[in-house]
């Protein structure tokens, strides 16, 4: 059964701003060179014991170029570059100008990621240098248990600067009204 | 594989090493008073994070010999720190689910 968020709502707002871009390539961009401590810090945090992430030695004893970025790494980053000053971005801390579309103007939406399929097609080592390109999937309204929300779906895709291939992801997440609209 | 189990659990201070090294400034997953505001019961684990340490356990579990190339997760419910995650292997019962405990 089809469902769309009450009309005047955030969700509302939100759902009418977004969909018509469905299919949309929101963006592609050079994110830089990924360099060996950001990839060694991302692997001491999720306590990661593999020495092929932080020693060069290792990771080339294991087939690597470099040292080798954990498998998700790529897509948990949020902010590539120096980031959104505090002062721009959402009450919630969300930056406007991120890979997942969260409105125009301060709606006040609550955010979490609901899942993801990761195809990782060539390890990403140290010295890389990286391009996403970010497709709008779909935009999708749903009742929930937990009330009314909107599902949304990007496809990322990382790849070398020569085109190969690293990751090719498939992410939602679920966007709900502020929770005094709730 | 058996039933593998993170040794420490997922706490507030790993989640915002994790937002520092991920450059994520959304407040839910460091910011308590905030996230309660949100409707959160505290900090909430990054989807991402829940999945590193899912993806750490089956790593871990399986050895160097083995490489991961599809993962799929669908995240039913928040979790929030602190939070000890274990992994079960299909035909436990669980289909293969990682588990937060």
């Amino acid at each position: 059964m089809s469902f769309t968020p009450e009309p005047g709502t955030p969700l509302a707002e939100y759902y009418a701003q977004t969909q018509p871009r469905i299919g949309d390539v929101l963006s592609r961009r050079s994110l830089g060179t990924l360099d060996a401590v950001t990839i060694g810090r991302y692997a001491m945090t999720i306590g990661a014991a593999d020495p092929s992430h932080y020693d060069p030695a290792a990771a080339h004893s294991a087939g690597y170029a470099d040292v080798v970025a954990p498998p998700n790494m790529l897509a948990a980053i949020v902010q590539w570059g120096v980031g959104t000053p505090e002062a721009q971005l959402q009450p919630d801390g969300t930056p406007h100008d991120g890979d997942m579309p969260l409105g125009d103007g301060d709606l006040g939406l609550r955010v979490m990621g609901a899942g993801e399929e990761m195809e990782l097609v060539n390890p990403v080592t140290a010295g890389t240098e990286l391009v996403l390109e970010t497709t709008l999937e779909a935009v999708t309204p749903k009742q929930t248990r937990s009330g009314p929300c909107v599902f949304v779906t990007t496809i990322n895709t990382f790849t070398s600067a020569d085109g190969a291939v690293l990751n090719r992801n498939r992410r939602t997440v679920v966007l709900r009204n502020p929770l005094q609209e709730s | 594989m058996s039933c593998h189990r993170s040794s420490t659990p997922a706490t507030a201070f790993q989640l915002f090493r994790y937002s520092a090294v991920t450059w994520n400034p959304h407040r839910i997953h460091f910011d308590e008073p905030y996230a309660r505001e949100e409707g959160h019961a505290g900090v909430a684990l990054h989807s991402h994070l829940r999945a590193a340490l899912a993806l750490r356990c089956v790593a871990e579990g399986l050895g160097p010999g083995w490489h991961v190339t599809k993962v799929a997760y669908r995240l039913r419910k928040p979790v929030y720190a602190p939070r000890r995650t274990g992994l079960h292997r299909p035909g436990d019962g669980n289909r293969g689910r990682h588990h937060d405990t």
